[in-house]
């Protein structure tokens, strides 16, 4: 994952998002270098899709590169996460509505409908464990996980008192544990 | 992999103690290995280089877009001064048009424009106008063909004619 993030690369951090700001496309491909791994994963793990997983990733940097001056300092981590979760939740959003237009006209469709993506992807043992998960944990546990966000941060992002918080990421990691079989592998 | 250095026991000791609070700190640190164990796939290569290039032609776009706008502010900055400029000297003229007893200087002295021509243009139209209210009190101008009736003739006339009469001497 990640090398930068952390607090004694924050100076560096500041300068590339300065640099950014000033409209650097040099700056723009070193930031897109450090964070896109982190953000691809956190998009994978929830979609469990590569290509739902490019084609938000490349929506989350270029909402960054048209929002980067709006960003006022602080947690560039946090702020960058939640651009990245509201992301994922307009996908969802439209896949919800999809899937009721899907429902509506499912007779008419069933046959001109090409296999899903996802079914056909080879989906590793933890994605198939993550899908079991409600959609809400399994975002708060993804977010935390990439992100690297403290469990304050993550409160302020989900706008949630921080004991709420710090329940479902433990209730939903302890499910997806004994979903896996009890064990860390 | 969260990494703020944070100590969940400090965190979780808020809200929970004994064998439950080390229950989470467990059940949280064996969920994060199983997460580190168990890597999502990275982003390609060529989504990175298309992301880029998307990158870099917004950036391109919305150079060109402030160059315009730039273009677009210095052309309405140049209009607006003229505009500004030539309101200005109407209403200097205005002032000494239509409000004859208003200093002219008034008008420059508003607007700050105490240099040195204009402290001489305005000294010559005062004596101008100065020099032009002595003369239509005297009437030097006036030729003997060009002096109106009313000072020639008239009701005046019989007055002269009265006053120049030795009747009043006694």
């Amino acid at each position: 994952m990640s090398e930068i993030g952390k607090t004694d690369n924050s100076d560096k951090l500041n300068e590339i998002i300065s640099r950014c700001r000033d409209g650097d496309n040099h700056a723009f491909s070193q930031l897109i270098d450090l964070f896109s791994a982190r953000c691809y994963g956190y998009f994978y793990r929830l979609t469990g899709n590569a290509g739902i997983s490019d084609d938000l990733l490349s929506r989350l940097f270029v909402r960054l590169f048209e929002k980067i001056e709006s960003f006022r300092g602080g947690s560039f981590e946090k702020w960058l996460f939640t651009v990245a979760s509201n992301i994922f939740n307009d996908y969802l959003r439209h896949e919800y509505r999809q899937k009721k237009l899907l429902e509506t006209h499912a007779e008419q469709l069933a046959m001109e409908l090409p296999p899903s993506q996802a079914d056909s992807e080879m989906v590793d043992k933890l994605q198939r464990q993550i899908a079991k998960l409600d959609d809400e944990t399994a975002e708060l546990i993804m977010l935390r996980f990439y992100s690297g966000l403290s469990f304050k941060e993550l409160s302020e992002c989900r706008r949630e008192p921080i004991g709420t918080t710090l329940s479902k990421v433990h209730r939903g990691l302890r499910k997806l544990r004994e979903l896996m079989g009890g064990t860390d592998a | 992999m969260p990494d703020k250095h944070e100590n969940l026991e400090q965190v979780l000791g808020n809200f929970l103690d004994g064998p439950e609070l080390q229950n989470a700190i467990d059940d949280i640190g064996a969920g994060d290995r199983l997460l580190a164990q168990n890597p999502a796939p990275r982003p390609s290569a060529r989504l990175l280089e298309r992301i880029n290039a998307d990158v870099a032609s917004a950036l391109a776009h919305r150079r060109h877009r402030r160059r315009r706008m730039l273009s677009i502010g210095r052309s309405v900055a140049a209009a607006a001064a003229i505009v500004m400029v030539a309101s200005m000297l109407f209403f200097s003229g205005h002032v000494i048009r239509e409000r004859p007893g208003t200093h002219p200087g008034v008008a420059f002295a508003a607007r700050g424009w105490w240099d040195d021509n204009a402290v001489e243009g305005m000294s010559s139209a005062v004596d101008d106008v100065f020099q032009t209210m002595l003369t239509i009190g005297s009437h030097e101008s006036y030729t003997e063909q060009q002096i109106p009736d009313f000072i020639v003739s008239g009701s005046d006339e019989p007055e002269f004619i009265a006053i120049s009469d030795p009747f009043w001497k006694g």
